[in-house]
């Protein structure tokens, strides 16, 4: 069966939190820091105004859940000492936000705003790729995907980051993906060096992103500073990427057009995740388990990233009983 | 033979060194030792007018007077040239402390003269690592890795042991080699790790080029000024507890101040007229505005309209037209200090950025006219939908922001050219352009009165 992402009727939405929506589904780092942080409520679909909510139990957040259904619900990254007064900051956890519809270079044909099951599958490629250099360089374990409804959310939990202050969350999405350029000055004197020689470190990360956003290019994609010429020399020798052979790729482009793609591409990699909020110390994000009502899909934690389908695995039952 | 102490205050051996020199009574009492050290220091300048440090509180002044005065025209090196040799440091070391004291005691551990003593310290270190090079390779190595692991120990330290260290911003996280969180800082180590990665390639010389000795000297530097930081902290915090302060720590802190306004007037008397030309209301020059700014004046389409009006273009189109030198002095300024009238803000300023917000699709007040309060907000008029001067001063005049948080919040504004690499904020780069434009026009109008055969 086809899934449509649209939106939810009141009826579908009411039918969803009354028959389906489960507290046990709210993950296990959520509930038990329950009481440290802050919720906040759509109920009209105008956006998150009903905030400043606690709840002391589980069971509190299921009556209210069950009672007002609301059109989409969020709770804070951050723990506080008094969460109902946003008061007493403690830590956050540190979020990576990969919306499917603002993936920088997408291969779709989607329009703007919408998405669909190519641009989700990218926005998960992209999810595995975050999880990869949390893990393997930055060491980090406790790290939870979300599907969020239209995309993604990674929330790491690692105590040893939590407390971190937004200019090193700035810092530490800066490596993650791969947004800024690597600095290459050194006291040896080597003028000629090139991030994609140094196979560890930084440089790898930034040359493994700068490969995924160049072989995912297209004739339209627009790169600041990248003319049409030089997109189109970018695209006829790509091919090169594809065996890691950067060497030739960048002997084809020439060295100043080179490192002009290579700048437009740092600055592209910045908008693979949300990075206000990343650095945003006190945010609210979408409570997993339940209704993303513009689109009808469930914001569910997910398992198992690899075998993840949210066309299988977070959608609501109402969904398949519509009869358009 | 250099001693870890030379470079690094922390060392094991620095706390003996203080409790030897350090007593209250000695430290304004001339040193015949230090005295000597200092007369016989290599390539010393000296004369009646440099008053060389006698005591060890004269030290801790004049460290302080080197760093401050550094950056002025009539600055000579060779004058302090004693602070670079090395057998001053069980001298260096108490004065070190000594300043530390009275900073954290005499202005507070969020003061300027706190920020500047952390780095004065990483100015000292740094340029006494730069003579260190002359040294044999092996030297330098074998010296910064037992200096480091007074501190760290290099072989087993992770990057979240270093966050502290991170956020001074001496480095980015960029610039370390991590494995599963683990820090890469030996050479040893780095062999283990990226060995078998490195092909075609001679893995010393890797080594050197993304970490080594260079990488070394760096986390070397950050660690000594965070821990300068949070000694200072510490001291400040004790001293609230002091009944009264110790009259000496009390005179050095007088002195720092003199220091300090001393080098003020040398670094604003020496640049002549054309510092203070900015410091005041100056007509708009568009064709300077960095693209960023032109960018956003022509409306952001989606997303982001709110941070780029409101946080972004409100302060550089405010400072640009009414205090654009704001960089050059370290003071935080309220609107009517230079528009006493609020005339230039109420007709010229606030049209500009209501242009800008109009020009956003959908535009930016139709759907969120709470955003106009911000606006008055970040210009220092409090929270109020009309700007009065009798809420000056209720929020704080939002000084532009650097291009750094720029592509962390609006990376979409960012779409730098030439002149971008040059600088780090809009509005330096403004000024610079500024200064240019009026090069360049001088310069045309002369060459055309040359043509004219005048």
């Amino acid at each position: 069966m086809e899934i449509k992402l649209q939106p939810a009727t009141n009826y579908e939405r009411k039918r969803f939190y009354k028959e389906e929506w489960n507290v046990k589904q709210v993950p296990d780092f959520i509930i038990d820091s329950l009481t440290s942080r802050e919720f906040g409520f759509d109920h009209y679909g105008q956006g998150p105004n009903d905030r400043y909510k606690i709840f002391p139990d589980a069971l509190r957040l299921k009556r209210f859940m069950k009672v007002k259904q609301p059109f989409a619900a969020y709770c804070s990254v951050a723990f506080y000492d008094k969460p109902k007064q946003r008061k007493g900051w403690k830590q956050s956890e540190l979020v990576f936000d990969v919306d499917a519809k603002d993936v920088p270079i997408r291969t779709c044909d989607c329009k703007e705003g919408e998405v669909c099951d190519k641009c989700l599958n990218q926005a998960k490629d992209i999810v595995l790729m975050i999880k990869d250099v949390l893990k393997e360089d930055l060491g980090l374990k406790n790290i939870n995907m979300i599907y969020s409804g239209r995309g993604y959310h990674v929330r790491v939990l690692d105590e040893s980051v939590m407390t971190s202050s937004s200019d090193l969350r700035g810092q530490i999405v800066q490596y993650v993906i791969g947004a800024k350029e690597p600095d290459l000055s050194n006291s040896m004197g080597f003028t000629n060096l090139q991030h994609f020689i140094i196979p560890y470190g930084y440089s790898k990360n930034f040359t493994k992103w700068s490969k995924y956003t160049i072989l995912h290019l297209n004739e339209k994609s627009k790169l600041d500073n990248v003319n049409v010429k030089l997109l189109k020399d970018t695209l006829k020798f790509r091919y090169f990427l594809e065996d890691d052979q950067w060497g030739m790729f960048r002997g084809n482009i020439g060295p100043i057009r080179f490192n002009k793609l290579i700048s437009a591409v740092a600055r592209t990699n910045m908008s693979i995740t949300d990075t206000k909020v990343s650095i945003d110390l006190k945010r609210i994000l979408r409570l997993p388990s339940t209704l993303h009502s513009k689109v009808s899909m469930k914001s569910t934690l997910i398992k198992n990233i690899e075998t993840f389908d949210p066309f299988d695995d977070a959608v609501p039952q109402f969904v398949y009983e519509r009869k358009d | 033979m250099i001693k870890n102490s030379f470079i690094n205050p922390f060392s094991n051996d620095a706390k003996e060194i203080v409790s030897n020199l350090g007593q209250i009574e000695n430290l304004d009492k001339e040193n015949e030792t230090l005295i000597t050290i200092i007369n016989y220091t290599r390539g010393q300048l000296f004369g009646h007018e440099m008053n060389l440090p006698k005591t060890l509180k004269q030290l801790a002044e004049k460290k302080f007077e080197w760093f401050l005065s550094k950056k002025s025209d009539k600055f000579n090196d060779k004058e302090y040239e004693y602070l670079f040799n090395p057998e001053i440091y069980e001298y260096d070391i108490v004065s070190f402390y000594l300043l530390c004291q009275a900073v954290a005691i005499g202005f507070g551990p969020d003061s300027r003269e706190a920020k500047q003593v952390v780095e004065l310290e990483r100015d000292l270190i740094d340029q006494r690592l730069e003579r260190l090079k002359a040294e044999p390779n092996d030297f330098q190595s074998n010296f910064l890795r037992t200096t480091l692991n007074q501190l760290i120990d290099t072989n087993n330290i992770y990057w979240t042991d270093l966050k502290d260290v991170i956020e001074m911003g001496e480095f980015d996280l960029n610039n370390l080699l991590l494995s599963q969180g683990r820090l890469i800082i030996e050479y040893e180590d780095f062999i283990e790790e990226y060995g078998d990665l490195i092909q075609h390639r001679d893995p010393r010389s890797m080594y050197e080029v993304t970490g080594g000795l260079d990488f070394k000297s760096k986390l070397l530097k950050s660690i000594i000024m965070l821990h300068t930081k949070q000694y200072i902290q510490t001291v400040a915090k004790m001293a609230e507890r002091m009944v009264e302060p110790n009259p000496l720590m009390d005179n050095l802190a007088k002195n720092l101040k003199k220091i300090q306004e001393k080098a003020q007037e040398q670094k604003y008397g020496s640049r002549g007229k054309s510092t203070f030309n900015d410091n005041q209301p100056v007509s708009y020059e568009i064709e300077a505005f960095p693209p960023c700014v032109r960018k956003c004046m022509q409306g952001i389409k989606s997303g982001g309209r709110n941070d780029a009006i409101v946080l972004f273009l409100t302060p550089f189109i405010s400072y640009a037209r009414l205090y654009p030198g704001i960089f050059s002095e370290d003071k935080n300024m309220k609107i009517s200090e230079v528009d006493h009238s609020l005339d230039i803000t109420l007709n010229e300023v606030i049209p500009m950025i209501y242009d800008a917000a109009e020009a956003c699709s959908p535009p930016l007040f139709k759907d969120q006219p709470q955003e106009k309060i911000n606006i008055n907000s970040k210009l220092g008029f409090g929270m109020h939908s009309d700007l009065k001067i009798d809420h000056e001063g209720e929020t704080q005049w939002y000084t532009p922001m650097s291009c750094e948080k720029i592509k962390l919040h609006m990376s979409n504004l960012c779409t730098p050219n030439v002149d971008c690499k040059k600088i780090g904020n809009p509005l330096t780069y403004y000024n610079r352009k500024r200064k240019l434009m009026k090069r360049n026009n001088k310069h045309n109008s002369s060459q055309q009165v040359n043509n004219n055969g005048n």
